[in-house]
């Protein structure tokens, strides 16, 4: 039998690890788990997370991770901004109510908007906290594989062949896509700010979404701009609450009113599951633009008390503006 | 000379085979600072920025859309000395 790393053959990302996500998370003495309700126009919400990055740097904030949404929209990699009518498919998107935003990292067109939740991680890019793009990406997607198996769906890194965005670190459920990644490395040049830089990966998870006209926007854009690219299909992908409905088809199941809230609200909790294998806590609730309101110690490492961290949204209770979380070695 | 490198630890090439140039900030031959951004790399959608570690004239070795793996030097500077 032929060895498959032998013949050339590629290995499989497989799933999302606890222990590969723990390379990322114990590089860091201190996380925030920023639980992002802002609004604000998308390119500003898009925009939070540099700005994120660019704390963490210069040392001024700490690593976070960022659980958001955003309004409609199409959010594009930079380097869609070449394509050679991108400056008419923009202005035609924004006159059908679709802005277009262009976001650091790398990848294709990703349809925003209500029933999509966002992940973001951003954290300090240096020498001596050197990580791998694979393990960013088991950090940002353990998470996600961690709520979504609360809720009874299974996911796996890999490929769809026409799906929206497409790349092995997809997330997949049932043979779709349900969560698109990427990642941004930049360096944040400047005077005094030699080597430095910060680290942002992100991913989109459809909830509970339409998928068919979003995406249409996609192909929309892309002959607009007249990329001369193979649309991508609706088929390819899959929400979750397709997936939670294939899995519960007992008659007069419970259907979850808000699942993209709850969904939120167990990224919460799976976030500081897993961060808690590597930290203790410290918690925090402000308002954007305020200093922290409040800073109450968790005392104790993992298997302590944090094995039970405390939610600051549980499950289906009103979300403030902005809860964030800070876990700490 | 000091080489540009992609990091030999940035990803796994049995997982991820290889990514691309994606850009230069700089032709070749023009003098770079120190800590400058010079080139991104483009590997499984993400978009690595690489720096300058030294002053110097920049000699690019792997063109934009070239093919890069972990390890690959993509320039050198020469630093004069």
């Amino acid at each position: 039998m032929a060895d498959a790393c032998g013949s050339g053959a590629r290995a499989r990302p497989g799933q999302p690890s606890d222990l590969r996500a723990g390379e990322v998370f114990s590089a860091f003495s201190c996380w925030a788990v920023r639980d992002d309700h802002d609004g604000g126009r998308p390119e500003a919400r898009v925009a939070r997370d540099a700005d994120l990055g660019r704390k963490a740097a210069r040392g001024i904030g700490p690593p976070t991770v960022r659980v958001w949404d955003n309004g409609r929209a199409l959010v594009v990699g930079r380097g869609e901004t070449g394509l050679p009518r991108f400056g008419a498919a923009v202005a035609a998107l924004a006159e059908e109510g679709w802005p277009v935003v262009v976001r650091d990292t790398g990848g294709t067109a990703v349809p925003q908007g209500p029933g999509i939740v966002n992940l973001s991680l951003v954290m300090p890019r240096h020498e001596e906290h050197r990580v791998s793009l694979e393990a960013v990406y088991h950090a940002l997607c353990a998470p996600l594989g961690r709520a979504l198996h609360g809720m009874g769906v299974a996911v796996a890194f890999g490929e769809v062949p026409g799906s929206f965005c497409d790349g092995r670190y997809n997330l997949v459920a049932r043979g779709r896509k349900i969560a698109g990644t990427a990642q941004a490395w930049r360096i944040d040049g400047g005077p005094g700010r030699r080597g430095r830089g910060y680290v942002l990966a992100h991913a989109s998870l459809l909830v509970d979404c339409d998928l068919v006209p979003a995406i249409e926007i996609v192909n929309r854009f892309y002959r607009l701009a007249e990329a001369g690219r193979r649309p991508v299909s609706a088929e390819g992908a899959t929400t979750v609450r397709e997936c939670v409905a294939a899995v519960c088809r007992t008659p007069g199941q419970r259907r979850v009113p808000d699942l993209t809230g709850e969904m939120r609200a167990r990224i919460v909790e799976a976030l500081k599951v897993v961060l808690g294998s590597a930290s203790s806590w410290i918690e925090d609730s402000e308002s954007v633009g305020e200093a922290p309101s409040r800073v109450e110690s968790r005392a104790g490492i993992a298997g302590s008390d944090v094995g039970t961290p405390h939610l600051a949204n549980p499950v289906n209770r009103p979300m403030q503006p902005t809860t964030a979380t800070f876990a700490c070695l | 000379m000091v080489e540009v490198r992609i990091p030999d630890d940035l990803w796994d090439a049995r997982t991820i085979p290889e990514g691309v140039v994606a850009n230069w900030f700089y032709q070749d031959g023009s003098a770079v600072s120190a800590g400058e951004k010079v080139a991104e790399i483009m590997v499984e959608k993400s978009r690595f920025e690489i720096a300058a570690e030294v002053a110097g004239t920049l000699h690019i070795r792997v063109p934009r859309d070239g093919v890069v793996r972990p390890g690959t030097v993509i320039a050198e500077i020469d630093t004069g000395g």
